[in-house]
């Protein structure tokens, strides 16, 4: 809500001009005032339970007793008047803190939150230095909760902020509040993991150590000893941004880096926690020539290379410079956007559509009041924006609240409200979702008929907008045109996930037939789709498999990980003179010569989200190995053949030539005159590595293009080109809580300027599915597992579930089979286990499978019950599986271990 | 420890008779949720207790999850989430029944069951349990036997009726 | 004398619906649905009659904000709270077990007036036999079309249900309340919004005390005026007075508002033999400790207040000589600490300090810091600075302690020890 209105307020007799609708505790952070705080949350609003952030009320000038209020719980109004400093609100503020200590343990020495921990910081800040509790303390047991999260209730100070998020804000049922007094626990009902996609905020949501970030406590490092840098998310094509930070040279975690117009506070499982396949077994540290180690400048390597007919494989898991270099070394003509040709027409299509109608930011996502998904397997595809649709769900009830002249972040109010004053999503589709369940409007179908049912709606909304001839119209799309008919701010969801570029244009019509109030949010395949399109729609080339015969080509491959793209690709490769991948993780078979390259947060890079902003990205450490940034070895093969592209000596020389293809990439890049520091000033107080030795430390080498300086010089960043989150007496991530209102200005630059014409999508017959299978089998990606890259980071890849097969209870009756049960489709060698679900479109199966699994099927005739050999050696490799990623994971976690040992010597001249 | 969740159906958990009641009780409310301490008792009063199986298949009845069932048993004092005895003593031990001197006849309990508070005899006979005020205070002291109120106690009455107890038991 | 609210109960047999018609049960509720709703409020409130579960609200002037009219919502609720559960405190379980004709005839006049077709009698678990004939009561007037749809043809209709709680003494805080009828943590809620506006599952919603509620019956029948002159201090009616501690005869006594705690002792034939009265908290355990010489104070809101106490429950609590007053209050503070719901800090953190602190007092372990910083808690867990008034409530008898008995902490403090302890 735009809050434009300014009052006046008196603070300790100074007065200041504040946003009017905000509560005063939000005032005074956003005044860079110092006032400690608990169970706020700038996104979760007010509760009044901590009880923290008392400051002293007077009625007036002449008032000198004044009343005792949270600053949370209190509306700022003109000529409100506050005492901060006062004795009686700092005694309050001190005597609660040490009613906190009265349970607290002193461990921070063995806390993993230590010296980012807001309990500290705001013990300080209070005084609080002493405790005058003798009595014993509460202890409490803890309990696991899987791969993500470590629990540690004896550290919990009863803030509630951890059930506020993940039960109320982002709908986990399975962490609730426990018994009560001062014996309130918060966890599950027993041990297990937590079931929410989006646990993983916990870490940042707890104001001290009882929920923390279990990979990086086993590879810790205090938050003052880590080198961290701005990051992208790399994940999906929401682009979240992160702070992704490193110690003696190994990445060690990723967390949220605010903006308001993205994933604000929060991020996803995936995204906090996938950064570590770079940290994975299969990572590609060397240049390998069919299977062995080879040197760049053997005879066979450079022959491998030669100069000749090449065919250039883009990705949309590398970035926008990989892609490009790789365009400009192989020519437009010679460039495919993708392994996986049924993602170009989507590609294309999301580019035309986003060539007119802006898409929806997460902010804007928010503030819907009517939703329709039209079969966008949002959980998956994007976890942070159906997190966004779930904030959404309570404008109406934020609204209501106001009417009753309570305000909007009075949370418990509003969630009571909730349920009289819904705001209405429409669902069209299959599956199980959080966010289906809410749907007061669950059409469910295959994307087919969801994107006849779309275009019917667009009609419905608008004579003018195209019909699919014969779409017989269903109930729920007639209900759907009267909500969304009378919506002020409509929002339309959709995406590739379901692999039809129908539901895209669907989707399009609904919004053009709504006009101006409608909000579209289409949602790309991968992280870099839209940037890789972009470069595509250039020109592109045209048949990659003819080109191929006709010319015996090369193949020069960014990777894309996913098992997808293995089928076209081993398909092309039979026929290529020489497939060379450019890969980060090993590639197994199809590949003669693997160059490594990169990960995340290991080389500067761009990515372009689904709205086409271009998102810039910065390393927290060097590549490892031989690895390059895989435009850089493009360069060196450009050199090696005289092409115009070797000319390039650097980053920046590169991205100018990429500015002259796409001049709004100049405000993504724009040169920073005077750098940003990477290293907070409390970098100063910790050991230095060899303090044995010298206090001084050898500076880490890194990227000269970067506009950051690997120590404290330099400036310390404004809006969220921040290095890191810290401010003076604020060491947690909260810090950022005293500049939300002033991260506005994103250092993205939107590559797509819709253009803002209408324009109706006509039905085209190439959406529509073959037909002629008894069961029609519908791709269904868990959050776990459906993405390829995280699926190579081992916490995630321990939550993946094994492939499955969702059907409807009356149809496996039909069928005497059982939820379950190993079956297979047809003759397939996949084993699926059945689940039950109502989501399932008639005569359809869903199949859910991890991303690095290749499954072809479209359809099958029958669903076949596994035989006991089957089973047998099915929970045999299952078992082999885990326990080979639990080795793996040891080995590599001991390796990272011991070179932490070594660095410090490494570090030094002539000992490396 | 991680234990997984019995996998044995609503019909086989709660007799009948227990899904009526719980049905009934949600229908006097607007959300089946609403109905959860109702539930909870209706098991406790068949069971004498309610146990995790039982917890579960009442947090399907009622459309929520077996957590947030939990938060809301474990809020209240008078759900069971443990074993207790055939019986069950509430001894008061508010202010009123202090000031009528209650420790002498919690002590004297403790003793004759050889128990402390908050533990069961160990013939599985009997659970001592505090109570805040009973509402008793001007019948004090006042305990609370099986769910009905005995008031004016003295160590005699008291004995009297654990004797009655025991005796049931050894009979 | 009229006693409006114990002339005809009876804790052994209480009447059946019969019986209490005969006497002219029912005659208020009768009379209430001959008027429009607003106008039963308008006598409510003419009446003074103010709430008898211990804030002592206006009751008239709390129905007023319930959304009246065409405009409002349609599904309204009225709650009785039954959750009897304030220490020294056996009223309402009186009046439940002897007349819970009477309680049902208040509900359905409340109901009326809100214009609530569902209420629910929110009683706490122990109280069985009131359960047993409440739900009798409710069965009787059932039968006798005095609830259910269009109940004697005036259009208006009623349901009552009897919610038996599992126990929580927060429980009887109305937002808490509402939230346990909901099934949920019976958390206290955040006000505004207000329950009249957004109360059980949203909707406008009055929360009454039982013996308020057991008032409206002698109001409606006989009269603003009638009710008036039941007392003559300011506040209106009768009110059931009680005592327990040491005295001769503990008991409950319906008698004019505003007699003095003087006459409640004689009626309880004043303190056992040997027996000396120290102090006595006026209305259950979270109101401040007054002194013998308070005696005479007439039990009403103001001067009770005046005192620097609360007329809460206005079940007296009397401390003898033979008990020790620090023992008194580590008492009672263990049974907030035990009831706190765990929402806010002062209150779920504040209160097990006190009581660390007086645990080791009372034995002789405690110091002068303690009694410091006991002072400290005090302030730290007042009214504004917690959640709701549990955390307040408990520092009452507390703090009016730490200064009636300053010379009985000093000794714990100096002797080391507890005189009362052998």
């Amino acid at each position: 809500m735009p809050m434009s209105e300014k009052v006046q307020i008196h603070i300790d007799d100074k007065s200041y001009q504040v946003e009017a609708g905000q509560n005063l505790l939000q005032a005074c952070l956003s005044l860079k005032l110092d006032l400690p705080y608990f169970c706020w949350h700038p996104a979760m609003g007010s509760v009044g339970a901590c009880r923290q952030c008392a400051v002293t009320l007077y009625k007036d000038k002449d008032d000198d007793r004044g009343k005792l209020a949270m600053a949370c719980m209190t509306p700022v109004s003109d000529g409100l008047r506050v005492g901060l400093g006062g004795k009686q609100e700092q005694g309050f503020r001190e005597q609660n803190i040490a009613a906190l200590m009265t349970r607290h343990p002193h461990d921070c020495p063995v806390c993993s939150e230590g010296g980012e921990c807001h309990l500290q910081d705001m013990t300080v800040m209070t005084g609080h230095h002493a405790r005058h509790y003798q009595g014993q303390k509460v202890t409490f047991n803890n309990q696991y909760l899987g791969p993500l999260i470590k629990h540690e209730m004896n550290r919990c100070i009863t803030c509630y902020r951890c059930v506020r998020f993940y039960h109320d804000y982002a709908g986990g049922s399975d962490l609730c509040a426990q018994a009560s007094k001062n014996h309130v626990y918060f966890g599950r009902q027993q041990d297990g993991v937590l079931e929410s996609p989006f646990a993983g905020n916990l870490v940042e949501v707890c104001p001290t150590g009882v929920f923390t970030d279990k990979p990086f406590n086993a590879h810790f490092s205090r938050k003052w000893d880590l080198q961290s840098a701005p990051s992208v998310c790399g994940h999906c094509a929401v682009g979240c941004n992160t702070f992704i930070s490193s110690r003696y040279n190994s990445l060690r975690r990723v967390n949220n880096r605010l903006n308001p117009q993205l994933n604000g506070h929060f991020l996803c499982d995936i995204g906090r926690y996938g950064f570590a396949y770079a940290n994975s077994p299969k990572r590609l540290n060397e240049i390998k020539l069919n299977g062995k180690p080879a040197d760049w400048s053997s005879k066979a390597v450079q022959e491998a290379l030669a100069e000749g007919n090449w065919i250039g494989i883009g990705s949309a898991q590398a970035s926008l410079e990989d892609n490009f270099a790789l365009q400009q070394l192989v020519g437009e003509e010679n460039f495919v956007p993708g392994p996986e040709p049924a993602m170009w027409p989507l590609m294309a299509m999301h580019l035309a559509i986003a060539g007119q109608k802006p898409m929806a930011s997460l902010a804007q996502i928010e503030e819907a009041d009517a939703v329709l998904i039209l079969c966008e397997n949002l959980n998956q595809s994007a976890p942070r924006i159906a997190l966004s649709v779930r904030q959404a769900l309570t404008n109406k009830a934020k609204d209501k609240a106001e009417e009753l002249q309570v305000p909007r972040w009075q949370d418990a109010a509003v969630r009571q409200l909730q349920s009289d004053n819904p705001v209405p999503l429409i669902y069209f589709g299959y599956g199980e979702q959080a966010l289906q369940r809410q749907a007061c409007v669950f059409c469910v179908c295959d994307d087919e008929e969801a994107a006849r049912q779309g275009f019917a709606l667009a009609n419905l909304l608008h004579n003018r907008a195209p019909q699919k001839a014969g779409t017989k119209v269903s109930a729920q799309t007639h209900q759907a045109a009267d909500i969304l008919r009378q919506a002020k701010k409509p929002l339309i969801v959709s995406g590739w996930s379901a692999g039809n570029p129908g539901l895209l244009a669907a989707a399009a019509n609904i919004a053009e037939a709504l006009g101006d109030k409608a909000m579209l949010c289409l949602v790309a395949d991968k992280a870099n789709s839209v940037g890789l399109g972009l470069l595509a729609q250039k020109d592109q080339c045209g048949n990659p498999e003819e080109c191929l015969a006709s010319a015996n080509a090369g193949l020069l491959v960014l990777a894309d990980h996913s098992a997808k793209s293995r089928r076209w690709m081993s398909k092309i490769t039979e026929q290529a003179r020489q497939v060379v991948h450019l890969s980060a993780l090993q590639q197994e078979g199809n590949s003669s010569l693997q160059l490594p390259i990169a990960a995340e947060g290991e080389c500067s890079a761009t990515r372009v989200n689904y709205q086409g902003y271009a998102q810039p990205l910065w390393p927290a450490v060097t590549p490892p190995g031989q690895s390059l940034p895989a435009w850089q070895w493009l360069v060196n093969l450009a050199k090696t053949w005289g092409h115009t592209l070797g000319q390039v000596e650097d980053l920046r020389q590169l991205r100018a030539r990429m500015i002259s293809v796409f001049p709004a990439l100049q405000a993504c890049w724009a040169d920073i005159d005077d750098p940003i520091a990477l290293q907070t000033p409390r970098v100063s107080g910790r050991t230095a590595m060899l303090a044995n030795q010298s206090v001084h430390e050898p500076k880490p080498p890194i990227e000269t293009e970067a506009p950051y300086r690997q120590s404290m010089e330099g400036q310390v960043g404004k809006g969220n080109s921040q290095a890191y989150s810290w401010w003076p007496g604020w060491n947690s991530n909260q810090s950022q809580h005293k500049f939300s209102q002033e991260r506005g200005d994103l250092s993205a630059a939107l590559l797509i300027t819709p253009s803002g014409q209408g324009f109706w999508w006509k039905w085209q017959s190439a959406w529509q599915k073959i037909n002629g299978y008894h069961w029609h089998l519908l791709p269904y990606k868990g959050v776990f597992g459906g993405e390829s890259l995280s699926l190579e980071a081992a916490p995630i890849a321990e939550l993946c579930p094994a492939p499955g097969l969702f059907i409807r209870a009356d149809d496996a009756a039909l069928l005497g089979l059982s939820e379950g049960d190993l079956v297979c489709c047809d003759e397939d060698s996949t084993l699926f286990e059945l689940r039950f679900t109502d989501g399932v479109p008639p005569h359809s199966l869903l199949y859910q499978i991890p991303a690095n699994h290749g499954f072809s099927l479209r359809g099958c005739e029958l669903v076949v019950l596994a035989d006991e050999a089957q089973r047998h050696a099915y929970q045999l490799a299952r078992d082999t599986q885990r326990a080979g990623q639990a080795k793996d994971q040891q080995a590599k976690l001991r390796q990272l271990l011991d070179q932490d040992r070594l660095i410090p010597v490494r570090f030094i001249e002539g000992m490396g | 420890m991680n234990q997984s969740i019995p996998i044995r159906t609503l019909h086989e958990s709660l007799t009948e008779a227990e899904r009526e009641a719980v049905e009934a009780a949600c229908s006097h409310y607007e959300q089946r949720p609403a109905a959860a301490i109702d539930a909870l008792m209706i098991v406790q009063q068949q069971r004498g207790w309610v146990d995790d199986e039982r917890l579960y298949a009442l947090a399907e009845l009622l459309g929520m999850s077996a957590t947030e069932l939990e938060g809301v048993a474990t809020f209240y004092n008078h759900i069971y989430r443990q074993p207790v005895g055939r019986h069950v003593i509430h001894l008061c031990n508010s202010i009123s029944c202090w000031l009528q001197d209650v420790g002498a006849l919690e002590q004297h309990l403790c003793e004759r069951l050889s128990i402390r508070m908050g533990q069961t005899s160990q013939t599985g006979q009997i659970t001592l349990l505090p109570n805040v005020c009973l509402g008793c205070c001007d019948k004090a002291p006042a305990m609370m036997l099986d769910g009905e109120l005995i008031m004016d106690l003295d160590k005699d009455k008291l004995d009297s009726i654990l004797d009655k107890l025991q005796g049931e038991g050894n009979g | 004398m009229d006693k409006p609210l114990s002339s005809h109960l009876n804790i052994e047999q209480p009447q059946d619906i019969g019986a209490y018609q005969a006497v002219g049960g029912y005659q208020g509720f009768l009379a209430a649905l001959e008027q429009a709703p607003q106008k039963v409020q308008q006598q409510v409130k003419e009446s003074g009659l103010k709430g008898r579960g211990g804030a002592g609200f206006a009751t008239g002037e709390k129905w007023r904000f319930v959304p009246m009219g065409d405009d409002a919502p349609k599904q309204k609720y009225l709650i009785c709270n039954a959750d009897e559960m304030e220490p020294g405190t056996f009223k309402d379980r009186w009046l439940m077990e002897g007349a819970p004709h009477l309680l049902l005839e208040g509900v359905m006049i409340a109901a009326y007036a809100i214009g609530a077709s569902q209420a629910f009698i929110f009683l706490r678990g122990e109280y069985r036999l009131c359960a047993r004939r409440l739900q009798q009561a409710i069965d009787e007037a059932k039968q006798a079309g005095l609830l259910g749809e269009n109940i004697r043809g005036s259009g208006f209709g009623l349901n009552i249900l009897l919610h038996q709680s599992a126990g929580r003494y927060i429980c009887g805080e109305e937002t808490a309340l509402l939230n346990a009828l909901e099934g949920k943590r019976a958390n206290p809620r955040a006000k505004p919004p207000f329950p009249q506006v957004v109360g059980l599952f949203g909707r406008p919603t009055i929360v009454n005390n039982c013996e308020t509620l057991c008032n409206l019956p002698g109001i409606l029948r006989h009269g603003v005026q009638w009710y008036q002159q039941l007392s003559d201090s300011p506040d209106a009616g009768t009110k059931i007075y009680g005592i327990s501690g040491r005295v001769k005869k503990a008991g409950l006594w319906e008698l004019p508002m505003g007699v003095s705690a003087g006459h409640i002792l004689s009626l309880a034939g004043g303190m056992q033999d040997g027996r000396k009265l120290r102090g006595w908290l006026p209305g259950g355990a979270s109101t401040d400790f007054l002194l013998p010489e308070h005696l005479e104070l007439p039990m009403g809101f103001d001067a009770i207040a005046k005192a620097g106490s609360r007329l809460g429950t206005g079940g007296i609590i009397a401390l003898d000589d033979g008990h020790c007053p620090v023992g008194m209050v580590l008492n009672l503070l263990q049974f907030f600490a035990q009831e706190s719901c765990g929402w806010c800090t002062p209150c779920r953190d504040g209160l097990p300090w006190a009581v660390e602190i007086l645990s080791r007092m009372e034995v002789g372990k405690g110091t002068q810091e303690d009694l410091d910083e006991l002072s400290r808690l005090c302030d730290f867990m007042w009214i504004g600075k917690t959640f709701c008034a549990l955390a307040p409530g408990a520092v009452e008898p507390l703090r009016s302690a730490l200064k009636y008995f300053a010379d009985d902490f000093a000794e714990h403090v100096d002797k080391g020890r507890c005189r009362y302890r052998h």
